[in-house]
């Protein structure tokens, strides 16, 4: 890839669920092609640990993370217990209003998924609490181009945005592939959140910025 | 008079402990309004600067990502129909978007578009993952200002 972006940046991709391990290896191989340095994995222990040895040849960084799914905030609370130490990145999926105000101010999340589910949630004070705990909202592309026809969705996905960029919140986008054909280049995650509606300085720090902070700050 | 004055003093020590207090209260909200404002002005600017600029050419070359062999019109096709699906027929006639070549050997294509619809056709670019239900992935590879490099591009490994 040609570009200057993958020459000066370090890219990273923060959400992959690969199924086996041959999956695992051509989707590495296809981000490092893309310009990746740093690529987050879920999936099960041993697929894992082997996927590193790969990695390790290529000078990749594989780090772990989990996806928690909670209705209510005793389950949430339940779920996240003894989380931190085992995964280096927390994704919290809130499926209900108690959840969600979890997930802003726990300490042990890192980001909070935006999805079908979730998104109504997901509102002005939920976004002001976020940006008071220091709390980044994720974006499984993923979840778009699912419901890139579904209006109601799309619609709430720019207001969203449009909130976050005006309080300004930490905002990242993952691809939460499972195959190579659901991989996004980061030319793509850039164009799609300025079609969303986000700025041009907005989206490129979405892209660039935020995620190798959210890692740094994850690793330190 | 001595006391006149005394009074006089003291009640403007007591406005400026005041406006002080106030200010001092207020200052994150001043701050966030005033950052608001800045970003209101330069995002404007930069809109009505972005409007202004002459429409010019963009050839994008892309690389599409299949285990299965993918055809011109399969690609064109599927090209035209994601871009209605997403922007509707009035958002399709305002954007810029012709496949130009598409080489089956390379599995590499230029697509003509301009600068100001060059965003949109990127993320276009990103949303087709099915052609004809072909699994596919098609990667932005550089974008260039004339056909010809665009061609350049195409060959090069």
């Amino acid at each position: 890839m040609g570009n200057k972006l993958n020459k000066t940046k370090t890219l990273c991709e923060l959400w992959i669920e690969p199924n086996t391990v041959d999956q695992g290896i051509n989707i590495i191989r296809l981000l490092i092609r893309m310009g990746y340095n740093i690529i987050c994995i879920e999936s099960s222990n041993d697929i894992f640990l082997e996927l590193k040895k790969q990695a390790e040849k290529q000078n990749i960084q594989l780090l772990k993370r989990i996806t928690v799914t909670s209705a209510t905030d005793s389950e949430g609370k339940n779920k996240l217990r003894g989380i931190r130490t085992k995964y280096h990145i927390v994704s919290f999926n809130p499926i209900g209003l108690s959840a969600a105000r979890l997930a802003a101010r726990d300490t042990r999340i890192d980001t909070i998924l935006f999805t079908l589910h979730s998104c109504t949630y997901i509102d002005k004070t939920q976004l002001r609490m976020m940006v008071k705990n220091n709390k980044t909202l994720e974006i499984p592309l993923k979840e778009v181009v699912n419901n890139i026809h579904n209006y109601k969705f799309i619609s709430k996905l720019k207001k969203t945005l449009k909130v976050a960029e005006k309080l300004d919140l930490n905002i990242v986008v993952s691809s939460a592939s499972e195959t190579v054909f659901e991989l996004w280049h980061p030319i793509h995650k850039i164009s799609i959140l300025r079609l969303l509606g986000l700025s041009k300085a907005k989206s490129l720090s979405t892209v660039i910025n935020i995620p190798y902070a959210l890692i740094s700050k994850v690793l330190k | 008079m001595n006391y006149m004055i005394l009074l006089i003093i003291v009640g403007i020590a007591l406005w400026t402990m005041l406006l002080t207090l106030i200010i001092y209260k207020l200052k994150k909200k001043i701050e966030i309004l005033g950052k608001m404002l800045i970003r209101g002005v330069r995002r404007s600017y930069i809109k009505a600067l972005e409007a202004r600029k002459p429409r010019r050419k963009r050839y994008i070359v892309f690389e599409v990502i299949s285990n299965e062999i993918i055809t011109s019109s399969e690609l064109n096709h599927a090209l035209k129909e994601e871009a209605e699906k997403l922007l509707g027929i009035l958002g399709l006639s305002d954007i810029t978007l012709k496949l130009i070549d598409f080489d089956e050997k390379f599995k590499r294509g230029i697509i003509r578009t301009d600068n100001h619809s060059k965003y949109v056709v990127l993320a276009l670019l990103g949303l087709i993952r099915n052609i004809n239900d072909k699994k596919v992935l098609l990667i932005p590879l550089k974008t260039t200002g004339t056909l010809k490099k665009a061609r350049q591009l195409i060959r090069s490994t």
